[in-house]
C-alpha cells in the first residue's frame, strides 16, 4: 500500500509584539473553527514553531487548507499579515532571517 | 512592507511625508494639482456625494446603500470593500459580508464599474499580502489574474494628473 505524506505549507505571521504568542495561535484556531468548523480545524492540521523574530509567529497547515488559513489569518479581528510562506520550516527560518523581519 | 507583501501599488491618503519605495495612490476628497507626479483618486465614502469627479466610491455599510446603488453609480466607477470592515465581523456577518462582496462583484460586471477589495489597514498589521488577496478573491469565486489585469487597467485610465502635469 502507498503511504504519501501530505503536503503542508509554512506561514510566517506579523502580530503586534504586544500580543503573546499563544494568544495569537488561539485565536487564530478560533477563528478558524468559527469559520469553517470543527472538523475543517482538526484536518487543516494547524501547528505553531518557535520563532526567534520578536511579533512573528511560525505556523504550518495542511496544504488543502491553505488558501482557508490565508482567508482566516485576513479576518482576524486583531490585524495581523501572513508575510512570508514556503514548504519547509528550515527554508522559512532562513528566509526571515534573511529578509529580518522583527519588530524590536 | 509593501515589497514584502508583494504589493506594487499601494493607495494612501494625502500625507506631507510621502518617502514610499513602491507606487503610490492618493486617496484624496478633491483632486488638486500641486501632487506633481503622483496619482489620484477622488474617493467618496457616502453615495449622496457621487460627482462626475469621483473615481471611487467606499461601501461602508451596504444593505443601507443597496437600493440606491444601481441608480447612482455609473460605468468606470470604482467600488471598494474593505477586509478592515470584515475584521469585526462575526462568523455570521462574514458570511452576510461574502455575499455581499459576491453581489458587489455581480454588479460591477453588469455595469462595466470596477471592483476593488481593499485592506483598508491603518497600520503595517493590517496591511494584507498580494497571496492572502488571492485567497480572498478565490472565496469569492473571482479568478485573481482576471482581477489583478482588470485593476491595472482601471488604474492606468485613471492616470489622468500625469498628463496635464507633464
Amino acid at each position: 500500500m502507498l503511504r504519501r505524506k501530505n503536503k503542508r505549507r509554512y506561514l510566517a505571521v506579523m502580530y503586534d509584539p504586544n500580543t503573546s504568542q499563544t494568544r495569537v495561535k488561539g485565536d487564530i484556531q478560533g477563528r478558524f473553527m468559527e469559520l469553517f468548523g470543527s472538523i475543517a480545524k482538526e484536518l487543516a492540521f494547524l501547528r505553531a514553531y518557535h520563532s526567534i523574530q520578536n511579533g512573528i509567529l511560525i505556523l504550518s497547515c495542511d496544504l488543502e487548507y491553505l488558501e482557508r488559513i490565508l482567508f482566516t489569518i485576513a479576518m482576524m479581528e486583531q490585524p495581523m499579515t501572513v508575510v512570508m510562506m514556503s514548504g519547509t520550516v528550515r527554508k522559512l527560518r532562513e528566509r526571515l532571517i534573511q529578509s529580518e523581519i522583527s519588530l524590536n | 512592507m509593501a515589497r514584502r507583501l508583494n504589493i506594487e501599488t499601494i493607495g494612501v491618503k494625502n500625507t506631507p511625508d510621502l518617502n514610499s519605495s513602491c507606487d503610490v495612490v492618493l486617496r484624496v476628497k478633491n483632486r488638486s494639482p500641486m501632487q506633481g507626479n503622483i496619482r489620484q483618486l477622488v474617493v467618496c465614502e457616502d453615495i449622496s456625494g457621487i460627482s462626475s469627479k469621483t473615481d471611487l466610491l467606499t461601501i461602508q455599510d451596504f444593505s443601507r446603500i443597496r437600493n440606491n446603488l444601481t441608480k447612482k453609480i455609473r460605468p468606470n466607477l470604482g467600488l471598494e470593500i474593505s477586509i478592515a470592515d470584515a475584521r469585526r465581523l462575526d462568523a455570521n456577518a462574514l458570511g452576510r459580508w461574502l455575499s455581499q462582496a459576491k453581489y458587489v462583484y455581480r454588479l460591477c460586471r453588469s455595469t462595466r464599474c470596477q471592483f476593488i477589495i481593499s485592506s483598508g489597514a491603518k497600520s503595517i498589521f493590517g496591511m494584507v499580502s498580494s497571496r492572502t488577496f488571492e485567497s480572498i478573491l478565490t472565496m469569492l469565486n473571482i479568478s485573481p489574474a482576471n482581477y489583478w489585469a482588470e485593476l491595472s487597467a482601471w488604474l492606468d485610465s485613471k492616470d489622468t494628473v500625469r498628463s496635464y502635469v507633464c
